[in-house]
């Protein structure tokens, strides 16, 4: 074969390459548009028992750990977004479980799912329970890490107002190697005064300055301005009382009559709603609701 | 034996798995750890740097493996195979020359693409500590680069040893395929040993029980100089008990070295 047939003979073959390969992607593309694919159906996990799965993985169970924790991650997101009514977050424990069963020392797994866990409906499965079976666990295969400790106390203050139970996990936090002095105060604080919005306030202050995550970062100063919304909305409110029956009630008469500055909004920069019946709202839209039914400013 | 006859077999066995293209290993390693890297920042939710750690020292784990099992198990059945075996032992080479001389080579090799895997792994970490704003290191409970990493490294490295001694001590007597199935069944045991120690927990029969905890002090265990969790955690690692794990499996390698090399000289390839 001469050389300039050589190379017509490989221009055809390229050339009937890409002819191929546009014919094969316009038939899949008729094939799904006759025949639709189902819809993706409800994810599941292959392997059930994380114990089985750790021996199975052999020497590899600290990566499959990782890969376990990457799709309890994407579950939750994706999650987050869907809009399906029901069996949302199904997977998300087994998720965790398997992940911190594969690597017991994946704090993080633990810690983070546990606020994954807890988040109330829809934002989350709303299960402080399998948050604090996630954080036992952790704590069992390392005895000596407060932030376990302090962890469960968490859930148990913030999501289970069990102010006694939370405060006695502080309590003992405080008193393992390496733990901040201010688990002590909080304990103190929890016991005399769980549930107002200063002590949850200081517990939420100490998670965002202690927050080894941007994600723990970003859900404190999330908590905290809805805090501050509670505040905002008190003082609102004992403002709009004074004018309450005025048949003009709105921001601009509070405004003109030099109770407030300006409309007042937020944290988040969206202004608070006033309704014609002298009710104070967050605003429309605000992405602090729903606000937490914590206490009230002492 | 003769050193300088080791030392021309195993430089030949360096040389061919150069030729073999084994070195494309570390393309493939430096690909998969890139790639990883700018995967893992979206969906680990902070945990890069674990993954990404694991992920080195897992394909790190897995490509010596790879290598080890299909060159080990071919290093003298190929001669067999090819009958490049009756030039070579018409030479001035003692049967048990060869045999260490094929192993310390493959040995050789894998240690030259594991320190060469090692230091695509550090680039790795020098780019992800680049990278990555310094409140978010303080969180960081071993520094990206933690020259304790090099322990699980070594490590690897006695384990691959030891791999390797089992398939070329298979491949003496045995066909790579067979080989390849035994050496990978010996090392699948060398992780289930913890199991077999306490397999009275998991059957009711004594002697079946007596029997796993014979093969648990018989089969090498692999698991316990696995320092990577520990390593990645930060942790602190029990290393007279890893020594003590390294001793044995100097010891294991020694014995399938000599037993390689007993079998050898008894075969005959007439």
């Amino acid at each position: 074969m001469t050389p300039a047939t050589a190379l017509a003979r490989d221009r055809w073959t390229a050339v009937t390459l890409a002819v191929l390969l546009v014919v094969a992607v316009t038939l899949q593309a008729t094939r799904d548009r006759l025949a639709p694919p189902r819809a993706q159906e409800v994810p599941s996990l292959w392997l059930q028992s994380p114990s089985a799965t750790r021996r199975i993985m052999l020497s590899f169970a600290d990566l499959a750990a990782d890969v376990y924790w990457m799709r309890a991650v994407v579950h939750y997101g994706g999650e987050r977004r869907s809009t399906a009514t029901e069996g949302r977050y199904a997977l998300l424990y087994p998720l965790l479980d398997m992940a911190t069963t594969l690597d017991p020392h994946f704090d993080v797994a633990a810690r983070m799912g546990a606020i994954f866990l807890s988040e109330g409906y829809p934002g989350g499965p709303g299960r402080p329970d399998q948050a604090l079976q996630l954080l036992e666990k952790g704590l069992a295969n390392d005895p000596d890490r407060w932030q376990y400790r302090h962890d469960i106390g968490f859930v148990q203050y913030w999501w289970l107002q069990d102010y006694p139970a939370a405060a006695a996990q502080f309590e003992q936090a405080a008193r393992m190697p390496g733990a901040p002095p201010w688990l002590r105060t909080m304990a103190g604080v929890t016991l005399a005064r769980g549930g107002d919005r200063e002590s949850a306030r200081t517990l939420w202050r100490e998670l965002l300055h202690t927050a080894e995550l941007d994600w723990m970062r970003k859900a404190a100063t999330f908590r905290l301005q809805q805090l501050a919304a509670l505040d905002d909305l008190d003082a609102l409110r004992a403002q709009v009382a004074r004018f309450r029956g005025r048949a003009d009630l709105s921001w601009s008469l509070l405004v003109g009559a030099g109770a407030l500055t300006g409309v007042p909004v937020d944290p988040t920069g969206v202004p608070y709603e006033l309704t014609a019946e002298g009710a104070v709202e967050l605003g429309a839209g605000s992405i602090l609701a729903p606000l937490p039914g914590i206490g009230t400013r002492p | 034996m003769s050193l300088s006859a080791i030392r021309k077999v195993a430089v030949a066995v360096f040389k061919e798995s150069v030729r073999d293209r084994v070195p494309y290993s570390l393309v493939l390693f430096a690909v998969v750890l890139m790639a990883a890297s700018f995967l893992m920042s979206r969906l680990t939710a902070g945990q890069d740097l674990k993954v990404i750690k694991d992920l080195g020292l897992a394909t790190m784990n897995a490509i010596g493996l790879l290598i080890s099992i299909f060159i080990g198990t071919g290093l003298v059945s190929k001669e067999v195979e090819r009958r490049s075996i009756y030039s070579i032992l018409s030479k001035p080479l003692s049967r048990s020359s060869f045999i260490v001389g094929k192993y310390v080579g493959l040995v050789l090799t894998l240690a030259v693409n594991l320190g060469l895997m090692a230091i695509a792994f550090y680039a790795m970490m020098q780019y992800l500590s680049w990278t990555t704003d310094d409140w978010i290191k303080q969180g960081w409970r071993a520094p990206a680069l933690d020259p304790w990493l090099l322990a699980p490294v070594a490590l690897i490295g006695v384990q691959l040893m030891l791999t390797t001694a089992v398939a070329v001590f298979f491949s003496t007597f045995s066909s790579p395929l067979l080989s390849m199935l035994f050496t990978l069944g010996v090392w699948v045991a060398g992780h289930f040993s913890g199991d077999l120690r306490n397999f009275q927990t998991a059957v009711d029969s004594p002697a079946a029980a007596a029997l796993a905890r014979g093969l648990y002090y018989v089969l090498p265990n692999l698991s316990a100089i696995d320092v990577r969790n520990e390593i990645v955690h930060g942790r602190a690692v029990p290393w007279q008990a890893v020594g003590i794990g390294v001793a044995s499996l100097a010891s294991y390698i020694g014995v399938l070295v000599a037993g390689s090399t007993l079998i050898f000289n008894r075969r005959d390839f007439k």
